[in-house]
């Protein structure tokens, strides 16, 4: 009876006791929200940016693709197009390239002033900016990804956008809302390299960074609720091969010109599709709401019923990426101390004779008309003439002016044949022949080849084409310098040359034809080297103008590589697809995803 | 004890085999030039020193037979590394997309198997008429069709007919659906990479059991069963089908390895994403971890396809059995 009596006593004291930790618990939730709903309440009201020219309907679910799946969900370390459209939805940058106009403009940072020096920025941040868990953007925020960026154990490529002679910017807090950062030396493109790089959630990542693990930390396999960022999107879900699905910020910080609060869309789906006619087919069937860049084969098919269909087809011109022909001018030796090319063979590469005449053979209207149907344009200078700000346009016969290669060719040594139509050099008098490294599996760069190879035969010269897997071929121009001439090309990301300072430069990684120079092995390239600087250090836009023109000049006159042609960049989008702004930049049409609507079909 | 020497002979065979493939795999993959990270070199951008950083600290500036060591002792922990192009360890990558390919695997094989067994009676017992003309020449034309040419067949009657869906998993627009709703869904998107997938095995099996049932018409055992006056039913499977399966179930095993090459191709072209996409996306971007590890994964199906071919065929033939009890 006593037992019973006290285990009794004793169950109703521990349910007492529970009971009290329950009303403290809640007790302190009810505070805990009371000091946060205040917080909120305190809160400055959103600096939103106002989109003046903008209109759209709230609503819709929009479907695109991508070519490869996202590796990671911080943009920080998000290499390729794919993956850096993937992380773009979820990031917001300092300041951010408009790819309409190409200009510089605010982004997280409302206003920015440049010093007397021209190297140091003082930026003012937008005010009451949340992140996508509600949380507040401040100044430690952007100090926070600037240290981690520069941090060299971060291993982020984009720090390289960032780096100045190899050194990084510094960065200071000033206020809540206000840093200043300093350039090492003053900067052609100012702001401009700080595109695309994303402010991080410092509370969200500190530990992951000090831990040493921030790569790591928004991986493919992290739940979507723990990425946080800037972007108009979160990440809703995402399926390896499949798909990735983003919904919309609530806490995005821009508005249009009515006070809609942006993105329009509800929903966005990235399909991930690696075939590029699987693509082209899907979106012909009506699965893609849109189409970034399409084939000459598809676009030409599809432009047939584009009505029909309810599309809009695109012919954006020129992009920026185009192929050059060049021939292999470094003297080195491999490391049994055999020449990279023949020397007598180097001696006539080396010739800008040689050059002009080969550039004079070149039928790049055939190229145009076989390789891409009509849908590519002739290209003369070291800039595609799709960047119609830094490229030049002027006019040239893009027919083969053959008389003028064989003039220009004996000019340059190349005399006499052997019955076989083929010109021969050297104290032997050997034909002349070389081979052409191109990429397999890039089926208009194997059929450029072909046209190249059948106009230099017309022009006496035998060429043999060669195609390697892209990574050697890579491995060729960068490593080993194994090959007598290559067709090739690089792809720019922005309209500026000085993102292709490496190139131009002697000493540059990228002088493919004979690089890291230890100091200029012509006349001409040591005044390349010197409108480089030019370019690249003077703040005043006439004057870089004015040294890039004279840079292509020289170029043209030169021709170090050999232009051939830049393809069109073909898009296509539903007409119920709105405020669609096509660019000659990656991602085409899906860089402004904040501001597409979607009308009922 | 049969049975389980089987297992023993096969799981001994596995550890030879991956040992051997992985081996294979590392050196021929050593001897094409460049990384993951060569293509990342001919952006001017990105500097040479933080390239050079990145594969440091992933050991690929050791030699190969450092790699290879390296990566043999985390194989021990059961870490296969991390693929540089999914950002994510080897072995969940590779698990994933195994599930993803049995997915088309499996009911391929199934209906190839029971198409080529069914079809192959039928023709063996019709060989002599216009019948089994028509079978030889079917199978002779689907045995000689390119899986890359029946795949991109397949993707262009769904884009004009619109019937099937034009690759992919699932349709892009569907939030959270209903179970019945993603498994319709689910099938829908199946039937053109299985029909191309299973269209091959078909027409192989088909041959085999056709030439295996022929020889067994020819049997005496089959003649005295008809002379004992065995009902035809009784005939049919217990004397005529029976012991014709054993060459069947005997290659089903191997048909994985066909299976997994042909999905490689399929599975690239339907976007479906299997074992085979992901190696070709390895293969591709040079992600010699995650290489590897697609080879250990296909050799681990395929060992095990060949270990589940052994037991069906002890099951199936005494004479296989008793072989197994006098050794």
């Amino acid at each position: 009876m006593v037992d019973t009596a006290i285990e009794f006593l004793e169950t109703a004291h521990m349910s007492f006791s529970r009971r009290c930790r329950t009303l403290q618990a809640l007790l302190l939730l009810t505070c805990t929200a009371g000091i946060l709903a205040a917080q909120a309440r305190k809160q400055e009201p959103t600096q939103y940016l106002v989109l003046q020219a903008l209109s759209g309907v709230r609503g819709g679910h929009l479907v695109a693709s991508i070519n490869a799946d996202p590796a990671t969900f911080n943009r920080l370390f998000a290499s390729g197009m794919a993956n850096a459209l993937v992380a773009d939805q979820l990031a917001a940058d300092l300041v951010h390239i408009n790819r309409s106009t190409h200009e510089l403009e605010p982004s997280l940072a409302t206003r920015w002033e440049v010093a007397g020096d021209g190297r140091t920025y003082t930026v003012r941040l937008r005010r009451g900016v949340r992140f996508s868990d509600g949380s507040p953007f401040t100044a430690a925020d952007v100090a926070f990804t600037l240290d981690a960026l520069a941090d060299p154990r971060t291993e982020s490529t984009l720090a390289d956008q960032l780096r100045v002679d190899g050194k990084f910017p510094a960065v200071s807090l000033i206020d809540t809302h206000t840093v200043t950062i300093t350039l090492p030396r003053p900067v052609g493109t100012g702001l401009r390299a700080f595109d695309s790089i994303p402010i991080l959630p410092r509370n969200k990542l500190l530990r992951s960074y000090q831990e040493g693990r921030l790569a790591a930390a928004w991986g493919p396999a992290t739940p979507p609720g723990e990425i946080v960022g800037l972007g108009p999107f979160r990440l809703k879900e995402y399926q390896r091969g499949v798909r990735v699905v983003f919904e919309r910020n609530p806490f995005y910080w821009k508005q249009d010109k009515a006070g809609q609060a942006l993105p329009y869309l509800d929903s966005l789906t990235l399909l991930v599709i690696q075939d590029r006619n699987a693509e082209a087919l899907r979106f012909e069937a009506g699965e893609l709401d849109l189409l970034g860049s399409m084939s000459p084969e598809h676009f030409a098919r599809l432009r047939r019923s584009a009505q029909a269909r309810n599309i809009t087809l695109r012919d954006l011109g020129p992009g920026l990426r185009m192929d050059f022909l060049w021939f292999n001018l470094n003297p080195g030796r491999d490391t049994a101390g055999i020449p990279y090319v023949d020397a007598e063979k180097r001696a006539i590469f080396e010739r800008a004779l040689f050059r002009q005449a080969v550039s004079a053979a070149l039928d790049r209207n055939g190229i145009v008309r076989s390789v891409y149907l009509g849908l590519a344009t002739p290209q003369y200078g070291p800039v595609s003439s799709g960047n119609r700000i830094w490229g030049r346009t002027d006019a040239r016969p893009a027919t083969p002016a053959l008389k003028e290669a064989h003039a220009l060719l004996s000019r340059a040594g190349l005399k006499g044949t052997a019955g076989d139509g083929i010109l021969q050099f050297g104290a032997a008098r050997r034909p002349f022949e070389f081979v052409l490294l191109t990429a397999r599996g890039d089926a208009a760069r194997e059929r450029t080849a072909e046209i190249i190879r059948q106009n230099l035969r017309q022009a006496g010269l035998q060429v043999s084409i060669q195609l390697l897997l892209p990574n050697e071929l890579i491995s060729r121009i960068l490593k080993t310098f194994e090959y007598e001439a290559i067709l090739f090309g690089p792809t720019p990301t922005d309209i500026v040359p000085d993102l292709q300072a490496d190139l131009w430069y002697s000493s540059g990684a990228s002088h493919f034809w004979y690089p890291n120079q230890s100091k200029p092995s012509t006349a001409w390239e040591a005044e390349v080297d010197a409108l480089t600087t030019r370019l690249v250090q003077t703040l005043d836009p006439a004057v870089r103008l004015q040294a890039c023109a004279q840079l292509q000049d020289i170029w043209s006159k030169q021709l170090p590589a050999i232009p051939t042609v830049a393809p069109s960049i073909l898009s296509g989008w539903k007409n119920n697809v709105g405020n669609v702004r096509p660019s000659i930049l990656v991602p085409y049409l899906l860089w402004n995803t904040a501001e597409l609507t979607k009308r009922a079909p | 004890m049969r049975i389980l020497a089987v297992i023993l002979k096969r799981v001994l065979q596995l550890a030879a085999l991956s040992l051997l493939v992985t081996l294979a795999t590392f050196f021929l993959s050593s001897m094409i030039p460049g990384d993951f990270f060569t293509a990342q070199e001919l952006n001017p951008a990105v500097r040479r020193e933080t390239i050079d950083q990145m594969r440091h600290r992933r050991g690929l500036d050791q030699p190969m037979p450092v790699q290879y060591l390296r990566w043999l002792g985390r194989c021990t922990r059961l870490d296969f590394g991390d693929s540089d192009f999914f950002g994510r360890p080897v072995r969940g990558v590779v698990l994933d997309a195994l599930a993803q390919t049995l997915w088309m695997a499996i009911p391929a094989l199934a209906l190839g198997l029971a198409g080529g067994i069914i079809f192959g009676t039928i023709h063996a017992i019709h060989r002599n008429r216009v019948a089994g003309q028509v079978f030889d020449l079917v199978s002779a034309i689907t045995l000689s069709l390119p899986t890359l040419v029946l795949g991109l067949g397949a993707l262009l009657l769904a884009a004009q007919t619109h019937w099937f869906p034009l690759g992919g998993m699932s349709s892009a627009g569907m939030q959270s659906p209903s179970f019945p709703t993603w498994l319709l869904d689910r099938l829908r998107h199946l039937v053109l990479p299985v029909g191309c997938l299973t269209l091959p095995i078909f027409a192989y099996v088909e041959k085999i059991q056709c030439a295996a049932t022929q020889d067994c018409l020819d049997q005496p055992f089959l003649r005295a069963a008809h002379a004992r006056g065995l009902k035809p039913l009784r005939i049919f499977f217990q004397y005529l089908l029976r012991p014709s399966l054993n060459p069947v179930v005997s290659t089903s095993g191997p048909l994985l390895g066909s299976i997994l090459s042909g999905s490689l191709v399929l599975e690239v072209i339907f976007g479906w994403p299997g074992l085979g996409q992901v190696t070709y996306n390895a293969l591709f971007n040079r992600d010699t971890a995650l290489l590897v590890g697609c080879v250990v994964g296909s050799t681990i199906l395929l060992v095990a396809g060949n270990l589940a071919a052994d037991l069906l065929l002890i099951a199936l033939d005494p004479r296989v059995r008793g072989q197994g009890d006098t050794a």
